[in-house]
């Protein structure tokens, strides 16, 4: 609770001061939001990491591999960076280069999801011999 | 990471701002845009080492 007050607080404060920016020095304007959703981000990474310790915790109960698990978190990443880095590009006013970081974004993540796929594919070939 | 850098950021682009309308109104438009350049890159340079460790912290929270 105290940690999302200080999270609304910043972004309050972080979007006022942009603003005042944005008329003379729209740069930097771009730069302090930018700073201000890492800053976020960094707080709630110790919540984040939790998450991912019990999706360890309840992968190694249900018998699952750290090679299934591993593509997974691999894909979570990369979506997050994706987003962000789309969006920050969106609100720079150049959609075109966000929606070329989204389309890469896609593909690594279909990339990253690849050994899982193949795996799904071979234990289906397994089943139906 | 501390919330100062925001501050900072909001403070060096209110500077910014202010010597270039001073030196645009002093008819030195080159040393103004020389100024905004060179704010630009100041805070380029703080952004730029967070975005470094907002990609290792990903990195270590995914075990990656």
């Amino acid at each position: 609770m105290g940690a999302m007050a200080k999270l609304a607080a910043v972004g309050v404060t972080a979007v006022v001061l942009s603003a005042v920016l944005r008329k003379n020095t729209p740069e930097l304007a771009l730069l302090l939001a930018l700073a201000a959703g890492l800053w976020m981000l960094a707080m709630a990474a110790e919540g984040m990491g939790a998450v991912v310790a019990l999706m360890e915790e309840l992968a190694e109960q249900a018998g699952l591999s750290e090679v299934l698990l591993e593509p997974v978190m691999k894909t979570v990443a990369l979506s997050i960076l994706t987003r962000l880095t789309a969006e920050i590009c969106r609100s720079a006013g150049e959609g075109g280069v966000a929606a070329f970081v989204e389309t890469a974004g896609a593909v690594l993540a279909l990339l990253a999801a690849l050994p899982l796929v193949r795996a799904v594919a071979r234990l289906m070939g397994e089943l139906l011999v | 990471m501390e919330v100062d850098l925001i501050f900072k950021i909001a403070a060096i682009g209110i500077l910014v701002a202010v010597l270039n309308q001073v030196l645009s109104r002093a008819g030195r438009d080159e040393q103004a845009m020389m100024t905004t350049l060179a704010g630009l890159v100041v805070v380029l340079m703080m952004v730029v080492q967070e975005i470094a460790s907002l990609f290792d912290l990903v990195k270590d929270l995914f075990g990656l």
